[in-house]
């Protein structure tokens, strides 16, 4: 097997990933919540060339996803449902499917009165969904307690992860959910911003260099294939002239 | 061949075509009396599971990460600002401010009830309360032609003063509608909100009671578009845009590499 050439479409198929991922952050710029993906390169290794000296030969890369949990920038609103959480908290959320988790903050009211997604998923508080009565005089505290005219009636429920970027991936519709092993925890340091909202955490600019970084380093490695393949077009017509 | 990052960069794109579209609205409105402007707002798509986290990449050993490739943004929903806009003094005795949470309603020609925040009114020839496009006030409130004077209570009592009467007189009481849910309520143009399943049914009541706002005689509510924000956020919106097209680009050179090199 030409281990040279499989090297090279290993790395050029990483850098199509990464594009995608790429395209995938910069189309989520306005996304409230969103948190952008980075693609991780890890080597492949071939099996041990030889039985005594082992030598293990690196035959090129695959790629991972992580999640940025960096925060985004929070931006003031004035809506009532808005909130932004300034910590590492995430709101919790009871779908169909199961619980989920979102750092997208833009609430809303559903026709029985109960605190929902803009999908409609159910927003859960300190005993199940949380139901409102009147949405003008709603004011939510710090540490996401929910009080009208004074008097507190529920509290968001806020969970944390040790560890976020192992413990969920994402779902799409600015919901994560859960893959690893760890279980949420409860809310420690975050607080609750009411009126505001947590934007994308995507660095335009610096997608910007990285996709220029990643296309160059495509061509860098389409430029290795016309190499490798005029070398071995040499060799081969070289033992051949030799007939 | 088919191109996720031609695909998802599209899908950006017109995102953010929509997003402008919006915010050329909002400022279209920004001297509308009673209006609301909406906010466009957007979610990530699915996201294709090429290596799941969490599988096992031997047998003691899971993989902490996977591979996932998100496919783009949408737009989710139209949110519409309930924000109070600013109170001007017109002096003029049928128009209305709402100060607080509510809605006027109004009769339409179809006979259907639509709700309103923008409290100018006038009279028609009959002399009942209407809007400029002639929807009357419900409940129903006419104004005696001879009345000297036109007063209206914060809860909505309107009372007339008639020549030859020391006393005002009451004419009617008017009703505001409040709704669980006032974003779920469709924008039917003309300044006016129609109820829908997502708003929930009209709650109506006596103004300055029970969580309704009251109504102040003599002032209208500007539109709550604020034009140094909708500025700010379509250059936001524009530069993203670009980004976006920029990754077209990329997209399409780097398909043009493996073309140059096949060839």
């Amino acid at each position: 097997m030409n281990y040279g050439l499989y090297s090279i479409f290993l790395g050029m198929r990483s850098r199509q990933n990464t594009l995608e991922a790429q395209a995938n952050n910069i189309a989520n710029a306005s996304t409230a919540g969103f948190k952008a993906e980075r693609l991780i390169y890890s080597s492949v290794a071939a099996n041990k060339q030889g039985s005594g000296d082992k030598q293990s030969l690196v035959v090129g890369v695959s790629t991972s996803s992580g999640i940025d949990f960096t925060e985004g920038s929070i931006q003031q609103t004035g809506r009532t449902l808005d909130v932004a959480i300034d910590g590492d908290a995430f709101i919790q959320i009871q779908t169909p499917r199961g619980v989920r988790y979102t750092r997208a903050g833009n609430l809303t009211v559903n026709s029985n009165g109960q605190l929902t997604t803009k999908n409609n998923d159910l927003v859960v508080g300190e005993s199940g969904p949380i139901t409102l009565s009147k949405e003008s005089q709603l004011s939510i505290a710090e540490d996401g307690s929910l009080s009208t005219d004074g008097a507190v009636t529920d509290k968001l429920k806020l969970v944390r992860f040790n560890n976020p970027a192992s413990a969920l991936s994402k779902e799409g519709d600015s919901l994560f959910t859960l893959t690893g092993t760890e279980q949420p925890q409860a809310n420690v340091t975050s607080k609750v911003v009411q009126g505001s909202l947590e934007n994308s955490n995507i660095n335009s600019v610096s997608e910007m260099v990285s996709m220029i970084n990643n296309n160059r380093e495509f061509e860098s490695l389409e430029k290795s294939v016309t190499l490798l393949m005029n070398d071995i077009g040499r060799k081969i017509s070289g033992e051949i002239g030799k007939f | 061949m088919p191109n996720r990052a031609l695909l998802t960069a599209a899908t950006g794109m017109q995102v953010q075509q929509q997003n402008v579209d919006n915010i050329a609205n909002n400022l279209a409105n920004a001297s509308t009396v009673g209006f609301k402007r909406t906010r466009l707002e957007f979610q990530d798509l699915m996201y294709q599971n090429m290596r799941s986290a969490g599988g096992a990449s031997n047998a003691s050993t899971p993989l902490p990460v996977g591979l996932q490739i998100g496919l783009g943004a949408r737009s989710i929903a139209s949110e519409k600002i309930f924000i109070q806009g600013e109170f001007k003094q017109t002096e003029n005795p049928l128009d209305m401010v709402i100060e607080g949470s509510g809605f006027f309603q109004v009769r339409q020609s179809s006979g259907d009830l639509a709700y309103t925040r923008a409290g100018q009114f006038h009279l028609n020839n009959q002399g009942q309360v209407v809007t400029a496009t002639g929807e009357t006030l419900e409940p129903a409130i006419s104004i005696p032609t001879q009345a000297t004077s036109l007063t209206i209570g914060t809860d909505g009592t309107v009372s007339v003063t008639l020549p030859g009467q020391a006393n005002a007189q009451s004419v009617g009481q008017i009703q505001l509608a409040i709704f669980a849910n006032p974003a779920g309520l469709e924008a039917q143009g003309g300044n006016l909100f129609k109820e829908t399943g997502a708003s929930g049914q009209a709650t109506v009541g006596a103004p300055d009671a029970n969580g309704i706002g009251r109504i102040n005689q003599g002032f209208v509510e500007g539109s709550n578009v604020n034009v140094v924000e909708e500025l700010v956020n379509m250059i936001s919106a524009q530069r993203i845009y670009e980004t976006n097209s920029k990754v077209i680009t990329t997209a399409d050179r780097m398909l043009g590499t493996i073309n140059q090199a096949v060839s």
